[in-house]
């Protein structure tokens, strides 16, 4: 390593966010992430402005990776939100929103950063705890004896994301394939299908079987004088494919290239060659390729396929998988090779289709979102309610418990009672401002005063008419307009109350949001918020070219 | 045909000059537009002039580091500047220029690229002229993203796409300036479109009305009426007599090659006669019979199956698929005449098996461009024409008439050649444990097991995807083997399936099962090709491969000529593929203002709501109705465009469903009546004028998404800018 520049001494910086270029950047940030929430949310372009690939976006996994950010506070913001969107996949502009509403707020208030961390931290505590409950109103249970719920938890991840440019009913049938392909992976213990004929025997392998020497590294290689290294690895594919046609191998899968001699020898002798598989591939793969453990009696010997990595020994036996037939699947002018299954592991294929790879990449992440999704109510088959009802139902809760428990808190965690009702005011505000990040340009948010649902309602109202009028349903769509409520615009203050449970109600909420996703992303959002609130120092290294960053308390 | 309109020049010199200026303009995305004033004559007026498709920047990247620049546009967003949408001006301005190409008679353009690396193109397309400008915006990105999808799939329609993609940019621009929000826009917009959509899909001409109204059907069955007594009869005979009929024809090289396409416009209609009628007279007796027996047995259900779905059109005769390809040539009535005769060569030579449900295979179509002809020289030729060194002449003057043994090979032939997805080994290193051991000799044996294997398997021809080194070229030649380089790989696959070769890619990999029969191969014509080069002729016993061969004395108009003709060849056979039609020459744009101008009565217009969403669709519909009057203006058929949209809009109004644009303008100059009667220059001739339904209403689909797209953006990010670049920029930037 080169030593002949001065070794630059490390950068610290007190009290981060005091600092008016931080609050900028994180209010850049909050306003970005902001803009993007929702049906009506904004899309961002991103591009390199050399003329690369443009990405037009506004999903946060999508978003947040492909900007590189300056400054380790907003770094410590979006990796925690890329964090959770890769566990949950959903609610990560919600977690972002919140988070930076929550130092935005703790900013304005004149209050030790750190004390206002202690209050959140506790109110977290407080939503954690009535979230969680069983009666807990702004909470559905999710029926799995009909489809209604899951479309439902489906359409509200696939409407929100406007680039996927589609129409109501484009969006309504991805809608039923996502459920459906979600129900086909989900296994079932009742079915028992009888197969007529053998399954076909798979070999998988995960190295190049190209010809050349994969795993060479960067060392040199000796070879005698006579030898020709391309003609003994060809020779070696050679027997390799001699074992897999006297193995009885239909099928050959490689995730890299096959050799075209190899693959002419072995189409000749009547084997299927899929090449180039991707790595992507290989996992659902392994899965369906792989033998239940339940049907030993057929095939004793084939555990589950596993992919081979080396074209140097004999492929073990037990190496193998099977298939159970194979077929072409048109799709357009594509024609697929499509594997179904011997014995019944649940692996499907949705194929997405779009006009532009723009609208495409989103449609696909969007999809696999709305799986995601999908996935966690098998383990919680709980829903929260959508279109900002949660949060301003919760601002509610929050500000009428924290009055109540006010003596007890500032007891408990030592500060000052002014203090403790400040934050919480700016932790309810914070909720309350992510509920109005999903007003349009022509909407504004209400929120009754009974059940504390947000209310979305025309911006410019005709002269004469007053917004009570105007109200059809609340964001959810599970209240529709009664006569008997009283409306207040959503964040500007009122008495608390606690927000009334919603019974003997026929209707269905029009809008649900993962429950475990968004309960996460309320924990990161607060926890992320409280980091940096405690952040006394940033210490940087200016040595290397990717500035590290240590923070101390 | 060869007009010359507006220069484009894509210089680094040009748009360097105007960085300058471009950042001074607050929280825009700059403009370039030098290449404006050199065309006083260009038909770019009525557009934002200060904007254009050459954003330029300012900075140069040296290296990336961690950090981000953040454009902050006023891109359409809340209060500030929304009718500064940069997104929107750039695409209108993008559109702007490819205005020229709309309608039959298209403009030329140079695309001039003075920096050096380029040279100049001359290009005729939309998609052509995108992908020959430098586009550094991303807008301009997404725009050709957008095209090059919407090519890929249909080949044809893409200038409907550009067009209609810059009329909403500025709908939705005016929309803005008005204070109206996007999302009433976008939801006004997507309603608009989807309405219309519907209604053309309600409103469009199944292939057999387009042809029973024409006369030809009819007419059709009347005959097959008279003949249904002996049709059973003869279609038992039919196949026995179309094998005796197919084995005679398809070893006749050369046979098949017609002249067709030395038409003028107005000679149009004598020529579509003449060709009706040669190719009446080359049909085979059981030919004819056949096919009007299978009409026969499946008559009493026709109609409705000809309405619903597209595999019945495989019945219709040579004339009606002549009509159609004519309806749906577009100006390029030549190049279609070449389409037309291509499908009547496939249904010859696939006699009896029908290609793929349909009378005419697109896929299997090639083409050779040859330069120094007029462009009266353009013909179709059964098989495939192409050029080999003209070393090779002799040589395959000899191979003709021979039934030939052919390999096919998927790359280049030379030792040096591996496949893709290989690496070579590096770092190898020999030793040797006797010093003075003879290193083999490698190039020699490689060409020598090559031939010995050629020769053992008697291959007379190889069909190359790449090219053959010369060393095995000069072999081959002694020893009397006949090579094409550069052979397409979808014509190889044809190759292959006809000779009943597999493609392979190392010669090693030969055994007699890969090697394929009953390849012939001739010199296509004497004298063409530039003394180095000599045209050849592959023809493969059951192929219906067919070659265009499209010539002309201006060797970069050739592009563009086989652009067009593979416009014209999708266009037939997506009109055979529909089984429908939209009626063409602005007609259905025509109806989508009347039905633009019903919802505005019937939906709601009061409230804030309903007012912009009035707002929104009357500008939707004064973008088809630019797109119209630009059509007729560039069709000569309006003097001005001013008359253009008078016209247009006289039609828009007038609910009489009679009321076409050709009446109205008929209306307009009662003196040139007698012209368009006689479909004189610059008129329209009698022939109806059709779209491709699933082309148009994908086009218009896709253009509006696009639109959306923009519209709905209202942040620029720039990443992977470093340090350096940040300096000295404008207060709209901010680094995140």
């Amino acid at each position: 390593m080169s030593r002949l520049s001065k070794k630059q001494p490390s950068v610290c910086t007190a009290a981060p966010l005091t600092d008016s270029n931080v609050s900028q950047k994180l209010a850049v940030l909050h306003q970005i992430l902001t803009s993007c929430l929702g049906p009506s949310g904004r899309l961002k372009q991103i591009h390199n402005d050399v003329g690369g690939h443009v990405l037009t976006t506004s999903t946060s996994s999508v978003l947040l990776k492909a900007v590189q950010l300056s400054h380790p506070v907003p770094k410590l913001l979006a990796a925690a939100v890329l964090n959770h969107t890769s566990r949950f996949g959903d609610c990560g502009l919600f977690a972002g929103v919140l988070c930076s509403a929550l130092l935005v707020e703790a900013r304005r208030l004149m209050v030790e950063p750190p004390a206002v961390a202690t209050v959140y931290r506790q109110l977290l505590g407080l939503c954690t705890t009535y979230l969680t409950q069983e009666d807990c109103s702004c909470k559905v249970r999710v029926e799995f004896s009909s489809s209604r719920d899951l479309l439902t938890l489906t359409r509200s991840v696939l409407t929100s994301k406007p680039a996927c440019m589609l129409t109501q009913v484009e969006a309504e049938h991805i809608v039923l394939q996502v459920v459906q392909a979600f129900l086909l992976t989900v296994p079932s213990s009742t079915t028992d299908v009888e197969r007529l004929g053998a399954d076909l025997r798979v070999a998988l392998f995960s190295t190049s079987l190209a010809g050349d020497l994969a795993e060479e590294g960067d060392g040199s290689l000796e070879v005698h004088g006579e030898t020709i290294v391309e003609e003994a690895v060809l020779q070696q594919l050679l027997e390799l494919g001699e074992q897999l046609v006297t193995d009885g191998v239909r099928l050959l899968a490689c995730q890299k290239v096959v050799h075209p001699v190899l693959r002419h020898m072995l189409r000749g002798r009547g084997l299927v060659v899929a090449e180039r598989l991707g790595l992507a591939l290989m996992e659902p793969f392994v899965q369906m390729t792989g033998m239940e453990k339940a049907e030993p009696a057929v095939l004793t010997s084939l555990s589950s396929a596993q992919p081979v990595a080396t074209f140097q020994v004999a492929v073990p036996f037990s190496c193998y998988g099977c298939v159970g037939t194979l077929g072409v699947h048109r799709c357009g002018s594509r024609e697929l090779l499509h594997l179904l299954p011997a014995g019944d592991p649940a692996v499907c294929t949705l194929v997405l289709c779009h006009r532009s790879e723009t609208s495409l990449d989103e449609l696909k992440v969007t999809c696999q979102t709305a799986e995601q999704v999908l996935r966690q109510t098998l383990k919680e088959p709980s829903a929260l309610l959508g279109g900002g009802c949660t949060e301003s139902h919760l601002a509610s809760y929050i500000r009428h418990k924290s009055k109540t428990v006010v003596t007890q808190a500032t007891s408990d965690l030592g500060c000052s009672r002014s203090d403790y009702l400040l934050a919480a005011e700016g932790f309810c505000h914070s909720l309350e401002a992510t509920a109005r990040a999903l007003e349009s340009d022509t909407t504004v948010s209400l929120m009754d005063l009974c059940h504390a649902h947000r209310w979305p309602t025309s911006a410019a109202p005709p002269p004469g008419v007053s917004w009570a009028e105007l109200v059809g349903s609340c964001g959810c769509g599970l209240i529709s307009g009664q006569s008997n409520m009283e409306w207040t615009p959503l964040g500007t203050g009122h008495e608390p109350f606690p927000p009334a449970p919603l019974i003997n109600t026929a209707s269905q909420p029009h809008v649900l949001d993962s429950f475990p996703a968004k309960l996460n992303a309320l924990q990161v959002a607060v926890e992320t918020a409280n980091l940096i609130l405690d952040l006394k120092y940033i210490i940087q290294d200016k040595n290397e070219l990717f500035s590290s960053c240590q923070s101390g308390v | 045909m060869f007009k010359l309109d507006v220069l484009i020049n894509i210089t680094e010199v040009i748009s360097h000059q105007c960085r300058k200026q471009a950042f001074m303009k607050a929280g825009r995305v700059c403009v370039c537009n030098a290449w404006l004033p050199r065309s006083p004559s260009n038909k770019l007026g009525g557009l934002p002039r200060n904007s254009s498709a050459h954003a330029c920047r300012e900075r140069a990247r040296p290296e990336v580091c961690g950090t981000l620049l953040l454009l902050e546009m006023p891109w359409g967003c809340g209060a500030v500047g929304g009718e500064q949408h940069a997104g929107l001006q750039q695409l209108i301005a993008l559109a702007a220029a490819t205005k020229s190409f709309l309608g039959p008679n298209k403009s030329y353009k140079f695309v001039d690229d003075q920096a050096g690396h380029g040279g100049s193109f001359l290009v005729c397309s939309p998609s052509r002229l995108l992908e020959h400008l430098e586009l550094s915006c991303p807008v301009s990105q997404l725009l050709l993203e957008t095209v090059q999808a919407h090519q890929k799939a249909f080949c044809t329609g893409a200038g409907t796409l550009i067009f209609l993609a810059g009329a909403w940019s500025l709908a939705a621009l005016e929309c803005l300036r008005d204070g109206i929000p996007v999302c009433d826009i976008v939801s006004a917009l997507t309603e608009g479109l989807d309405s219309c959509t519907e209604a053309c899909r309600m409103s469009c001409v199944t292939v057999a009305e387009a042809i029973r109204s024409y006369g030809s059907l009819k007419s059709r069955q009347a005959n097959r009426a008279h003949g249904d007594a002996t049709s059973v009869k003869v279609s038992s005979q039919s196949a026995t007599g179309s094998d005796v009929f197919h084995s005679s024809s398809a070893h006749l090289p050369g046979q098949a090659a017609s002249r067709c396409g030395s038409l003028r416009p107005d000679q149009e209609h004598k020529a579509l006669a003449s060709l009706r009628h040669r190719a009446r007279l080359r049909h085979s007796r059981y030919f004819n019979e056949k096919e009007e027996s299978t009409g026969a047995e499946s008559g009493s259900e026709r109609s409705p199956r000809c309405e619903s779905s597209s595999s019945h059109l495989c019945d219709l005769g040579s004339e009606d698929v002549a009509f159609l390809g004519s309806t749906v040539s577009h100006g390029s009535e030549n190049l279609m005449n070449l389409v037309i005769e291509a499908s009547r060569i496939q249904r010859e030579n696939s006699e009896g098996r029908l290609l793929g449900g349909t009378v005419f295979d697109v896929s299997k179509l090639a083409t050779c461009l040859v330069e120094g002809l007029w462009e009266e020289h353009s013909c179709v030729t059964s098989g495939l024409v192409t050029f080999v060194s003209v070393d090779q002449a002799s040589l395959i003057q000899g191979l003709t008439n021979q039934s030939l043994r052919v390999a096919i090979f998927d790359g280049d032939l030379s030792e040096k050649y591996r496949h893709l997805g290989f690496r070579k080994p590096s770092g190898v290193r020999r030793v040797a444990e006797v010093s003075n051991a003879p290193r083999p000799l490698r190039e020699g044996g490689w060409l020598e097991r090559v031939l010995d294997t050629l020769l053992q398997l008697e291959v007379n021809l190889l069909l190359v995807n790449g090219v053959v080194c010369t060393h095995l070229a000069e072999l081959c030649l002694r020893r009397g083997i006949a090579f094409v380089e550069r052979v397409e790989s979808g014509v190889l696959q044809h190759l292959a399936e006809a000779t009943g070769a597999v493609p392979l890619t190392y010669v090693t990999q030969m055994s007699e099962h890969c090697v394929g029969e009953g390849a012939l191969v001739a010199i296509w014509r004497e004298g063409i090709g530039d003394g180095r080069r000599v045209a050849v002729n592959i023809r493969a016993g059951r192929s219906a491969l067919v070659t265009a061969v499209i010539t002309s004395t201006v060797q970069s108009k050739l592009r563009s000529l086989e652009d067009r003709f593979w416009g014209c060849a999708h266009r037939l056979h997506h009109s055979l593929r529909d089984g429908k039609l939209l009626r063409g020459g602005g007609e259905v744009e025509l109806d989508c203002i009347r039905h633009l101008r019903g919802l505005l009565r019937d939906g709601p217009s009061t409230g804030a709501c309903g007012q912009n969403r009035s707002a929104v669709l009357q500008r939707m519909s004064h973008g088809w109705m630019d797109y119209i009057a630009t059509l007729l203006w560039n069709s000569g058929e309006c003097s001005s465009k001013l008359e253009a949209w008078d016209a247009c809009s006289r039609a828009a109004e007038q609910q009489v469903p009679g009321s076409t644009l050709p009446t109205v303008i008929s209306n307009l100059h009662p003196q040139l009546n007698a012209d368009w009667l006689e479909g004189g220059r610059g008129g329209r001739s009698a022939t109806p004028v059709y779209d491709n339904m699933t082309v148009k209403l994908e086009a218009w689909r896709r253009a509006l998404d696009l639109v959306l797209i923009v519209l709905q953006t209202d942040m620029e990010i720039i990443a992977g800018s470093s340090h350096r670049d940040t300096e000295g920029l404008p207060a709209h930037f901010i680094i995140l």
